[in-house]
């Protein structure tokens, strides 16, 4: 598994950019989710108890 | 090996207390019923089923299904946001550290028993195997309640009713325990997982964390942001002899010099408890930073795995 010279690189300048993109979508998303109100949402799912997930169908 | 003890007990410490805080509701495992109050409003970052009767927060996987299957939600906006939010600020720490699901599965490979390794003749097989969660991740929990929402007008939890073994062991075992009525509609569904639950729990004696390697659809969007979360590895070069004990301790099995924020690395930090040179940072930002600056080296020496 070893190799003599690890392929050691810098965080690219297209993965900072892939970072700073993905940080503005995120930023975005939650605050398009909040403005639609769908903490309540998941709220709403949250508090019945999931049939699926305890095994009953 | 001072180190390493001390690392792995404050990773156990946090475990537990990420545990106790997200699940809280101590009278629900009593009562067998489920907390109802605000804080559901929020996911929290690890597989923490939202039917525990402890749990505070809500399971993002089962958020995020709930939200594509749902004709009225359309797109979970904010679910998906919280996901990136976690993804982006911590990758797979989240699995090493957060996770209630995985603790459990390091517990269970704790059971005094002869350990299956990586042999050189499986790596192909494990590679085909590490796809799983991809495969979960599209299938169970994006593609089905998205198909069957346009089929049928109301897509399903897939993936929460026909596979998670956390949802069996967090909720469906308390709350069948507690709660007679719902024991009393346990059926053919219950068995499956129970077989799915038990399958998981004997691997986890022989592997380390096979749920967590092969077929967590959570895993699986964390490790996309493994590379570029802020929570990271760092390699110096200038220390790293290249020993290769790193790799040898690593539990994930993940060439930590070359493929240290690879997807699979869940940001345990034994590589660098036993590294002997003390070349491998694991944090937020880069120490290299800092010691490069303090020599009055170039920043762009800075090497970030």
């Amino acid at each position: 598994m070893t190799r003599p010279h690890p392929p050691i690189r810098q965080l690219t300048h297209a993965e900072t950019r892939v970072r700073v993109l993905l940080g503005a979508v995120t930023a975005l998303a939650l605050l398009v989710g909040l403005l639609r109100d769908e903490t309540r949402l998941v709220l709403q799912r949250a508090i019945q108890i999931c049939l699926g997930c305890i095994g009953i169908g | 090996m001072a180190n390493l003890k001390r690392q792995k007990t404050k990773r156990n410490i946090v475990q537990a207390l990420a545990f106790l805080l997200g699940n809280a509701n101590v009278s629900g495992f009593v009562t067998g019923t489920i907390y109802q109050g605000p804080l559901k409003r929020v996911c929290l970052p690890g597989l923490n089923c939202y039917s525990c009767p402890g749990a505070l927060g809500a399971c993002p996987i089962g958020s995020l299904q709930n939200g594509l299957a749902d004709p009225f939600w359309r797109i979970p906006f904010y679910v998906l946001g919280l996901l990136s939010l976690f993804g982006l600020l911590l990758g797979r720490f989240v699995c090493g550290w957060l996770c209630p699901f995985g603790w459990f599965q390091e517990w269970l490979h704790k059971i005094k028993s002869p350990k299956l390794k990586l042999a050189r003749s499986h790596v192909r097989l494990h590679q085909i195997l590490l796809q799983g969660k991809i495969a979960m991740l599209a299938g169970l929990v994006i593609l089905t309640p998205l198909l069957l929402r346009w089929l049928t007008g109301y897509g399903i939890t897939a993936f929460c009713t026909y596979v998670c073994p956390s949802g069996t062991l967090m909720a469906g075992i308390p709350l069948l325990l507690a709660n007679e009525g719902l024991r009393s509609l346990a059926g053919w569904l219950f068995s499956w997982k129970m077989s799915v639950l038990l399958a998981v729990m004997v691997l986890s004696v022989l592997i380390y964390r096979p749920f967590c390697r092969y077929l967590c659809p959570l895993g699986a969007i964390y490790g996309l942001f493994n590379r570029i979360s802020l929570y990271r590895i760092t390699v110096d070069p200038q220390l790293c002899t290249h020993c290769g004990r790193c790799t040898r301790q690593c539990p994930m099995q993940v060439p930590i010099p070359y493929d240290g924020n690879g997807p699979e690395c869940i940001r345990c930090g034994e590589c660098a408890a036993v590294c002997p040179e003390g070349a491998i940072h694991i944090g937020f930002g880069s120490q290299l930073k800092k010691t490069n600056q303090a020599c009055g080296l170039n920043e762009k020496r800075e090497v970030e795995q």
